[in-house]
């Protein structure tokens, strides 16, 4: 059907198709179709223009996209650097925190406070302590 | 310069310029395209701008073996196809959330086809408006097969080529597809 549509086919060939045609109201219909197809498409084509700044405008397109590629990469670059600066300053703050928070404990240990039953810390020195005061109490 | 330095300028040195001409050589083919699916001249030249840098991303992955109009075709099919399948989606949503209105893709396709053939009969509007939405609701395989037939007059090899398929397969998808707008058409008549 196409290669008749075309005109492509001859001699017996062709009217043996033009007298089916005109029996066979299917191939009637797929011939108009054929036909309105190819019409709509030579139409179409044909209304083509060219457009003079397609090509420029594909191509500030394409640069337009490197940048925007190479600010992502940026932005991305720079996102990670800043999760990574506040990890290691979270990290770093949290450790002086985590120090400053032993040292309180270690005052309030249990040693120490014993310590302070026996030695008061306002006494300056210890060789002012008076050792045998305190012996006498105990013998006591 | 030919084909092939063209392509090789473009792939080691960026060569815009280069880009350019093949361009410029090849946008008829990529508009009419894109056009023989959406049916909008304004639509059409759009897809075929993401065609064209698509192309310049992929085409180091370009192998000379096939030829490089085989390889534009099929980026400008599956643009084409996913630009209306996008379409298809938006009209669904609108009809889902109760919008009155038309989808936006009707509206457009509506406008341009009133404003093309203004000049033109009415009967003749109508057959190519009948034509459109016949070819809409044909299976993609079969309206891809279609579009380059008509609108490229391409071999059922070079068909077969682009598909990725045989060429007994393309005969078989242009027969029912031919088939099916007939009977699409008689119905949508009737």
């Amino acid at each position: 059907m196409d290669d008749y549509f075309k005109g492509k086919l001859e001699g017996e060939v062709q009217s043996e198709l033009q007298d089916h045609l005109m029996a066979c109201t299917k191939c009637q219909a797929n011939l108009l179709v054929i036909k309105s197809l190819k019409e709509m498409a030579s139409e179409e084509v044909s209304r083509y223009t060219e457009n003079p700044f397609f090509a420029s405008r594909v191509l500030s397109r394409i640069e337009a996209q490197k940048v925007s590629k190479y600010i992502d990469i940026k932005t991305r670059l720079i996102g990670y650097a800043t999760i990574a600066a506040a990890v290691i300053i979270g990290l770093f703050v949290g450790g002086q925190l985590g120090t400053l928070g032993t040292k309180v404990i270690s005052t309030n240990t249990n040693a120490e406070m014993l310590a302070e039953e026996y030695i008061p810390s306002s006494t300056e020195s210890i060789y002012e302590y008076d050792f045998e005061e305190v012996e006498n109490l105990n013998n006591k | 310069m030919d084909e092939k330095e063209l392509i090789q300028q473009v792939i080691q040195h960026s060569n815009h310029q280069a880009f350019g001409i093949l361009v410029d050589r090849y946008s008829k083919m990529v508009i009419t395209t894109c056009m023989g699916f959406i049916g909008n001249y304004h639509d059409a030249e759009d897809i075929a701008q993401d065609v064209f840098v698509e192309l310049y991303e992929s085409l180091p992955e370009f192998r000379s073996e096939s030829k490089l109009s085989t390889w534009i075709y099929r980026i400008a099919v599956n643009k084409s196809l996913n630009f209306l399948r996008r379409k298809k989606k938006e009209t669904f949503l609108h009809t889902i959330v109760g919008d009155k209105r038309k989808g936006k893709a009707e509206q457009t396709l509506d406008g341009i086809v009133g404003n093309q053939y203004s000049d033109v009969n009415i009967e003749y509007k109508e057959q190519h408006k009948l034509l459109r939405d016949a070819m809409s609701k044909l299976p993609e395989n079969q309206r891809i097969a279609l579009v380059l037939s008509t609108y490229h007059e391409l071999s059922y090899k070079e068909i077969a080529e682009v598909m990725d398929t045989s060429v007994s397969s393309v005969e078989s998808l242009l027969f029912r597809a031919k088939n099916n707008l007939r009977k699409i058409m008689v119905k949508s008549k009737s």
